[in-house]
């Protein structure tokens, strides 16, 4: 009775740490100025109110402090003259997969991402280094009138929509990284859904870093439009560089009259990479918003996906689970502002912390006096193990209203012996049963992803585990 | 003159009242004075000499005779000065609160010195009076209880016929030997246009017992600091708390539970009620430290709004740095039981006669200890009628 | 030819504190042996010892199985070698399936693919045979179980890993008599010539649906009793103070 790795470690460093030679078809300089933004904008021939938009939030970061709180640290050591801020690899967006230059193409074979036609997944667009390079629509999408396109196309396509949309959940004032993604973002996804469409098939994106020292700033916008449901996938990966890789996203979900919107993150940084997303969802009268927010890997991960109800009847739910391995921060969390009647949320939050690594939770949950009848839980677990890890948890309530139910519960334990024993009584070695519980102890949040995604976020985890990663 | 006196001198209290003037007031963007504004303890108009009441005690005669001695800080017996001297002379505070203490240092008058020497077992409470009369008070209390030592100690805050507002800052110190067993009850029944803070830090040594029971009422700015050190093996501690406001009442209470040793624990519980427009904003920090194995910490913190004007705000902290704990904290905020008020109503009480039933008993687990705080039970009852 | 489980001369500590005094006892294949007493006497300290729980120390003495000393072995390789016990309180292991969590311990213990290809089915027909419902295998292992559903799950895994050696750690507390029934006939199903069971039980009554060949009376720590089957009845009559009154009367 031999035991066999469960999985080759050596496939993995083959499949996510390697790198393509750089070939970009433009490569800004280093650092950022107010020309470099000037220049993105022309080179995407974008319209005017844009090369605005992009200046303000220009301004609004450069007058912007550091954030106080957090792993303020790790913020400080991020040299922002250091990074380029806009690479684009090849000239257009191609339309089917032969068109993608090999080198790409030959990237996304290595990571298995699914040739669409064939998958199951419906619509696949894929980042590479700032410019959305490939993606198709299927053609059921068109029928339906779904519009999902990358960020770029979108702007050049549908002006209006994404004016009328763009900036409005996370305005460029929201935060210091909110304004740089603002003035600099480049690609990312924009959907709209028209009225009662229901996607029946997830959309998905996949993103990566490529250049050393690129900074990715996406920007995302969905729109659900009354009475339509959709569900986003967004996955992602990195080489391991020894420099240091800044992600810096913007997602921005509007769900209006009973719509519904699922949003899924499974993401992988390497560990060289700063990751600083902020993502918010507004949700109106009797529309559902699902957060479903996996985070492994990076340097520092900072993200609290957040939703405002802003409508009576509306609902949300936040599933966030953090591995925070050695040298890793995962500081991560949700947000919930009700500020309208009957209207509920819940907060699933699990964390596991190994190796000195650190995951804080910080949540915040606010209602507003003319929100009654709210109710909210808040269910937070943290596992430790090993004596030299940490967790945190800060979770603040603001209640300004009568009538409402809420519900903060939270809780740091590390894996009992009399668990362990159990499972070894089984038959299984001590790392086999310590695995088997930290598969169990996120099972709230795998049962939740489609099936390759649980499976790679067990395998995933399984490496993290054996310590293959690092 | 005795050390205790030297301290008490003009020498020293001239010292800490140059640093009252040399430190700024801390900033609305410091975390700790976000909530609260420090502008109502009136500091800027604070001049050197004002006087405090000192406060009123009298001491069981069976306990005078167990050796237990009540006197002020400046008269406490000659044996004591050297710990005296150390208590006056180290900060027990955050940077946050060093004003404060540094006018409390240099104002305070008389004092109260609790000493209760190793293995006196006392039958009735020790009572403590701060009676708050002047437009600036500042009481200072600093308790000593020996190894093996159990004691019940009711510190109370009310007003004794002021003219005007009164702004007080109170800091105390309390130090429980080992295997000691103290309940500290807290009382703080100002009346609604005071200003009033209170930092208390307690010591909790090895396999020593502290049952801390807070009850606050008062003030129209109520801001506290209960930090609680279990700082050797074996310390444990229960934390109870009521809060209840009305009319525009601010409470910001924060409670600290350290745990710095191994195998020990802490279990807190405080309880809000707030009608009209009152405000408070419950912070909970439960901190385990690398060495402080075996911990077991929970904290719960429960708040019901009476009116819509209400608001509560909770943060319960946790801060881990050891794998070997177990720590849990839960908070709520939501009306009292609907099913419960139904019951009683059922069985022909009025809505207000149902309120109190339930809200006497959501604060049962403060209000129903021994010795009955008669003054806070009255405040309640005159509230919710 | 070495005995399928020896133990010599046990003592073992928890928490510095000795709690069996020197135990022996030797079980053959084949052979059924109910180990009883009374609280506090040391059974479930015992179990938990063949077992490698870190709680227990073996401050002297020697446990061998099949001839090999495992007095030092870790857990999960005396679960390898075919040991199984079925534990008195089983632990909750939540997010895990009861599917997963057995299809894992299969393949651990017994190592053969072939086992698991089938286990599908033969998970199936076990589950029929201990009268469980197929949803059962979804549900998150001891996860909101009720006592009876805990011990039934225990049985499971025995007939499904196929031991050499079980030991049943009071198996038969807090169950009615259609577990009893139920979980008896999953012990009876293991039983056979290449297998040696220990029922640990403070009650006479699951002996009636186990006949034990053995029956041993630990007390105090010692083994003070040994006897064919009747010595359970007797026990049942006479209570356990009687054999303290003998006890105390060697004793003297």
């Amino acid at each position: 009775m031999t035991t066999k790795p469960l999985i080759d470690k050596d496939d993995y460093q083959t499949k996510y740490g390697f790198h393509d030679p750089e070939k970009y078809l433009f490569k800004a300089d280093k650092g950022l100025t107010r020309d470099v933004v000037i220049d993105i904008s022309k080179r995407k021939s974008e319209p005017q109110w844009m090369l605005d938009f992009r200046l303000k939030a220009y301004d609004i970061y450069l007058s912007k402090p550091m954030p106080t709180w957090g792993n303020t640290q790790l913020l400080n050591a991020i040299n922002f003259d250091d990074i380029y801020y806009y690479l684009k690899p090849s000239k257009n967006t191609a339309d089917n997969w032969d068109q993608v230059p090999t080198d790409i193409k030959n990237t996304f074979t290595k990571l298995g991402i699914p040739q669409a036609e064939q998958k199951f997944l419906a619509g696949v667009t894929a980042q590479y280094d700032s410019e959305a390079v490939y993606h198709q629509i299927n053609k059921e999408l068109e029928k339906q009138g779904v519009i999902f396109l990358d960020m770029d196309a979108g702007l050049r396509e549908f002006p209006d929509l994404v004016r009328e949309y763009f900036g409005t959940v996370i305005p460029a004032m929201d935060n210091k990284f909110a304004a740089l993604n603002s003035a600099v973002w480049s690609g990312g996804s924009f959907v709209y859904v028209p009225k009662n469409a229901k996607v029946a098939l997830p959309l998905q994106a996949y993103f990566r870093i490529n250049a050393e020292k690129a900074g990715q700033f996406e920007r995302t916008l969905i729109i659900a439009d009354e009475g339509s449901s959709v569900h986003y996938i967004e996955g992602c990966t990195a080489p391991t560089w020894s420099a240091d890789a800044l992600h810096s996203a913007v997602v921005e979900l509007i769900a209006k009259k009973s719509a519904h919107i699922r949003y899924t993150t499974i993401q992988n940084w390497a560990n060289n990479v700063y990751n600083l997303v902020t993502k918010r969802a507004v949700a109106h009268e009797d529309a559902f918003v699902e957060w479903v927010d996996g985070n492994l890997g990076s340097k520092i991960t900072m993200k609290f996906p957040g939703v405002v109800l802003a409508g009576r009847g509306a609902r949300a739910e936040i599933l966030s689970c953090a591995f925070a391995g050695k040298g890793q921060h995962q500081d991560t969390g949700a947000k919930l502002v009700f500020a309208a009647p009957n209207t509920s949320g819940t907060i699933v939050s699990k964390s596991i912390s190994k190796d000195g690594g650190r995951a804080s939770y910080r949540g915040l949950v606010k209602v507003y006096p003319n929100a009654t009848d709210v109710k909210v839980n808040v269910r937070c677990d943290a596992l430790l193990l090993d004596e030299k890890s940490r967790s945190d948890t800060y979770p603040t309530m603001e209640i300004n209203s009568e009538r409402v139910n809420i519900g903060h519960e939270a809780s740091v334990y590390k894996i009992g012996e009399e668990q362990l024993f159990y499972l070894q009584s089984r038959g299984l070695s001590e790392s086999e049963a310590t695995t088997m519980i930290v598969n169990g102890f996120f099972e709230a949040f795998t049962k939740e992803l489609p099936l390759e995604y649980a499976v790679e976020l067990n395998r995933l985890i399984q490496l993290e585990m054996e310590g293959a990663v690092g | 003159m005795t050390a205790t006196q030297e301290l008490s001198s003009r020498e020293a209290r001239r010292g800490a009242w140059k640093t009252f003037q040399q430190t700024l007031e801390p900033a609305r963007t410091v975390e700790t004075w976000r909530r609260v504004s420090f502008s109502a303890w009136r500091m800027d108009a604070l001049t050197d000499g004002q006087s405090s009441s000192g406060f009123k005690a009298a001491l069981d005669p069976e306990a005078a005779k167990l050796g237990v001695i009540l006197s002020s800080i400046d008269e406490a017996p000659a044996r004591f000065s050297e710990v005296i001297r150390a208590h006056l002379s180290s900060w027990i505070a955050s940077p946050d609160f060093r004003k404060l203490e540094a006018a409390n240092l240099s104002q305070f008058r008389g004092g109260a010195f609790l000493y209760i020497p190793k293995g006196a077992r006392l039958e009735k409470p020790v009572r403590i009076s701060f009676a708050h009369r002047d437009a600036y008070e500042f009481p200072r209390l600093f308790a000593v209880i020996e190894d093996g030592a159990e004691a019940s100690i009711v510190e109370e805050h009310f007003q004794d016929g002021a003219s005007a507002k009164v702004s007080s800052v109170a800091f105390s110190h309390v130090t429980l030997g080992r295997g000691a067993k103290a309940r500290w009850f807290y009382q703080q029944t100002l009346p609604g246009d005071a200003s009033h803070f209170w930092h208390q830090r307690a010591e909790v040594g090895q396999d020593a017992l502290l049952q801390h029971y807070s009850a606050i009422l008062g003030g129209s700015v109520h801001k506290s600091e209960l930090d609680v050190r279990l700082s050797a093996p074996g310390a444990r501690s229960e934390l109870k708390g009521v809060v209840f406001g009305e009319k525009s009442q601010a409470f910001d209470p924060h409670t600290n539970q350290d745990h710095r040793a191994p195998k020990t624990s802490s279990d807190l519980l405080y309880r809000t009620a707030l009608k009209d427009k009152a405000r408070a904003i419950f912070t909970g920090l439960i901190r385990v430290e690398k060495d402080a194995k075996g911990t077991e910490a929970y904290q719960q913190n429960n708040n019901v709004l009476l009116s819509n004007a209400a608001r509560a705000d909770s943060t319960p902290v946790l801060e881990i740095l050891t794998d070997d704990v177990r720590c849990k904290h839960g908070a709520t905020v939501g009306p009292l039981s609907a099913d419960e008020r139904f019951y009683l109503e059922s069985r022909g009480l009025s809505p207000e006669e149902a309120t109190k039933v339930l809200l006497m008993g959501l604060f049962d687990h403060v209000l129903g200890q021994t010795p009955v705080p008669e003054r806070v039970v009255a405040e309640i009852e005159r509230r919710l009628a | 030819m070495a005995s399928l489980l020896e133990i010599q001369d046990l003592h073992v500590d928890v928490d510095g504190k000795p709690i069996l005094k020197g135990v022996n006892l030797r079980v053959e294949k084949g052979e059924i042996h109910a180990l009883m007493g009374p609280n506090g006497s040391g059974k479930s300290t015992l179990s938990n010892v063949l077992m490698g729980h870190p709680k227990y120390t073996v401050t002297k003495g020697r446990i061998l199985y099949n001839g090999e000393d495992i007095t030092a072995e870790k857990t999960h390789l005396r679960a390898r070698r075919g040991i199984f016990l079925a534990f008195q309180y089983p632990m909750a292991i939540p997010g895990v399936t009861v599917a997963n969590f057995l299809r894992t311990s299969l393949k651990a213990v017994r190592g053969d693919e072939g086992a698991v290809k089938t286990f599908r089915k033969t998970l199936r027909e076990k589950m029929a045979l201990l009268e469980m419902p197929e949803t059962f295998a979804t549900r998150y292992v001891n996860d909101g179980f009720s006592g009876g559903e805990k011990k039934r799950l225990e049985t499971l895994q025995m007939a499904l890993l196929e031991p050499t050696l079980a030991v049943l750690d009071e198996t038969d507390s807090g169950l009615d008599i259609d577990a009893l029934r139920i979980v008896s006939t999953g012990i009876n199903k293991i039983a056979g010539p290449n297998t040696g069971i220990l029922v640990i039980t403070h009650y006479q009554r699951i002996l009636s649906y186990v006949k034990p060949h053995f029956v041993h009376v630990l007390m105090s720590g010692q083994i003070v009793h040994s006897g064919g089957a009747e010595m359970a009845q007797e026990l049942e009559k006479k209570g356990y103070d009687w054999l303290k009154e003998e006890e105390k009367a060697v004793a003297a």
